[in-house]
């Protein structure tokens, strides 16, 4: 049956704006790590920007190093401790953007690591500017005539860089819909059952809304999601070795 | 007492091993090299972790994780490398994770040269990185300072929780001499303060910026008043016949070996010539300049770049007591003959105090 | 019996959770919490608890009885 009510791992309110989908995911990984029974296995690395709020409201041990530079840490924290599971909340702009190469490098070693990076297509905390996921078209702080490919650079999708490597897990997700929350902590789970076994590198990305950056109502912001960004960018398992 | 004959970069690395090391993690660049393939194969051996990671920018934050998990943690670069290492060690001190850099210098600006240089005096010992820090710097100035400074380091973080930077130069780094090797030190990585996994019913730990967590204010008090002990009670140095001293040299690492000899030389030739070795470059030993008689007719600084960076210092410590002067012999280092004449030079008035180097 | 909790004091105001509500059993009240928010109401009588409001909320206001 699926939970009815938050695990205790969720200690206390979360500092995010209304209708933001960082906290449905932390929960949703909260529901994980609690039914898995690895919370005390678990140490977090989180990365700087919107996402490292997860650190104010969720019960257990993390580590944060510079913005972006994940890959390199949880590489780190893997080797020190096997016998603690290493997984990272990242945003897309940490993992894509100023920490792309920490990620690559991770994911081309196949570390036995765990990457959820959520993807609003903005860099949130600063103020909404492009990020490399930003859509062709989409206005933001620092595209104001909307992004092109030409002025901006393409857009940035991980599976088409991600789809031919050595590593365990890869898959691209959403949380606009209780059945899409469903999905996705199977996805989660999934990952992290990779890390248990041995399996190498797992990443999961979450299309996540950000009404506030996008000016949209929280409800516009998920369908948003559903009839814009998940058709642009390819959605469901793209890698389970 | 075990004794072996090693190059520097190797004692360097053996120390760290020796203290209790078990997690390197560092990226190819001369003249530092032996350090990263010194523990490619003894990190292994002793059960520790070797990544070469693929940046500086990677392995000083490895470095920071594993450190941040208990292990004793230790990095080294060199010029351009340091400079990348500065936001990593930043967040070592904000997070106040007793981690261990070793920067072996070299000389020039950007990329620079891979010959032996002082020039990295500056970005080490005023911060390097954002907001108010020092490391506490140590300056090898032989090949067995460099087994015993690596091999006590992780003891002087872990006293203060706040990063040590070993300050090596790329001649201390490539000599080769009989070293005593220390006992191997066991070292426990649960640490009270380390991450291990959040115990059920007990709060969890959050490695980052301490003030996230604690108040501010009450925080910068305690940082600022840590900060001042150190200053105060790590200063370490070696006076060499400072106390009736026409001229002073100060001078560290292999500059302070010359200028060693330079006070032999002077000394024989019947000319009071004295030296201030600094040991620790942060806190600066402001201490060992009390020696300094009132006749002193100058202090000049040797340094092995060419602004006399470390001259600063002096300036600070003295406060325009003695007139100072650097000998800065840019990427070469300066030879006996050459700071004696120097120093017989200021004695007689014939070089002018400048204010740039 | 009842059916659901509502820890309205967390609600901030995003109505995911209406929206998402296919009985229809959540709506906007007229009552303010502390954050200035109108709060969300449930009627009883037509949730069927299919937790709908738990998935989607990202506050953590419900639970389900």
């Amino acid at each position: 049956m699926a939970p009815r009510k938050a695990p205790e791992i969720m200690y206390c309110e979360n500092r995010f704006c209304a209708g933001c989908g960082h906290p449905i995911f932390d929960r949703i990984l909260g529901e994980v790590l609690t039914e898995m029974d690895i919370i005390e296995d678990t140490i977090m690395c989180s990365d700087i920007g919107c996402n490292h709020q997860f650190q104010f409201c969720m019960r257990v041990d993390t580590i944060v190093p510079p913005h972006g530079k994940m890959g390199a840490a949880l590489t780190a924290q893997k080797k020190v401790r096997p016998d603690k599971y290493a997984i990272t909340i990242a945003g897309d702009g940490g993992a894509y953007a100023i920490g792309l190469g920490e990620t690559m490098a991770a994911a081309t070693r196949n570390e036995n690591v765990t990457f959820f990076v959520m993807n609003n297509t903005v860099f949130g905390m600063t103020g909404g500017q492009m990020a490399p996921t930003t859509l062709i078209g989409q206005k933001t702080a620092s595209t104001p005539a909307g992004r092109s490919a030409e002025a901006n650079g393409q857009d940035f999708d991980v599976v088409q860089v991600m789809r031919n490597l050595d590593i365990a897990y890869l898959a691209r997700t959403s949380i606009t819909s209780p059945g899409n929350v469903a999905k996705t902590k199977k996805m989660v789970r999934k990952a992290i059952e990779k890390q248990r076994d041995n399996k190498g590198f797992s990443l999961v990305e979450v299309l996540v809304p950000c009404p506030t950056n996008w000016g949209m109502t929280p409800v516009n912001a998920m369908k948003h999601i559903d009839e814009v960004i998940s058709k642009r960018y390819e959605m469901g398992e793209i890698i389970d070795r | 007492m075990e004794k072996r004959i090693m190059k520097g970069n190797e004692a360097l690395a053996e120390g760290a091993v020796r203290g209790g090391c078990r997690f390197y993690a560092g990226y190819p660049i001369t003249p530092q090299s032996e350090i990263l393939e010194w523990m490619a194969w003894r990190q292994p051996e002793v059960g520790g972790t070797f990544i070469q990671g693929e940046s500086e920018i990677a392995s000083v934050n490895m470095t920071f994780a594993a450190r941040a998990l208990g292990a004793r943690a230790l990095t080294s670069t060199s010029g351009p490398g340091f400079s990348l290492y500065q936001e990593g060690i930043a967040y070592w001190v904000s997070a106040g994770v007793p981690a261990v850099a070793a920067c072996v210098q070299r000389f020039g600006i950007g990329d620079g040269f891979i010959c032996a240089g002082q020039d990295n005096y500056w970005q080490a010992v005023k911060g390097g990185g954002n907001g108010d820090y020092h490391l506490i710097t140590l300056a090898p100035n032989s090949v067995q300072e460099n087994m015993d400074m690596a091999y006590e380091s992780f003891e002087l973080a872990e006293k203060w929780m706040h990063p040590v930077l070993i300050l090596s130069d790329g001649t201390i780094s490539q000599m080769v001499k009989p070293c005593v090797l220390p006992p191997m030190k066991e070292y426990d990585m649960n640490q009270p303060w380390a991450v291990q996994g959040c115990k059920k019913g007990e709060a969890n730990k959050v490695i980052t910026d301490i003030t996230y967590f604690q108040d501010i204010d009450e925080w910068n008090a305690g940082y600022l008043k840590k900060m001042r002990e150190i200053s105060e009670t790590e200063q370490r140095w070696e006076n060499i016949c400072v106390e009736d001293a026409d001229i002073v040299l100060v001078a560290y690492g292999i500059s302070s070996r010359v200028a060693e000899g330079a006070v032999n030389q002077a000394r024989e030739e019947g000319f009071r010539l004295g030296l201030i070795r600094p040991i620790t470059l942060w806190p600066y030993p402001r201490k060992a300049f009390a020696e300094i008689p009132d006749t002193c007719r100058g202090i000049i600084t040797v340094e092995v770049n060419m602004m006399g960076q470390m001259r600063d210092d002096v300036i600070i410590t003295v406060k325009g007591k003695y007139p100072t002067y650097a000998l800065t012999t840019n990427q070469r280092v300066a030879k006996v003959d050459q700071v004696v004449a120097f120093a017989k030079d200021v004695y007689n008035g014939k070089v002018k105090e400048e204010e740039v180097y | 019996m009842k059916k659901i909790k509502l820890s309205v004091e967390r609600c901030k105001g995003c109505y995911l959770c209406v929206a998402n509500c296919k009985p229809q059993a959540l709506s906007i009240s007229d009552v303010t919490n502390g954050k200035g928010v109108k709060v969300v109401q449930v009627d009883e009588e037509k949730c069927v608890q299919c937790g709908s409001c738990y998935a989607m909320c990202p506050d953590l206001v419900f639970e389900i009885l």
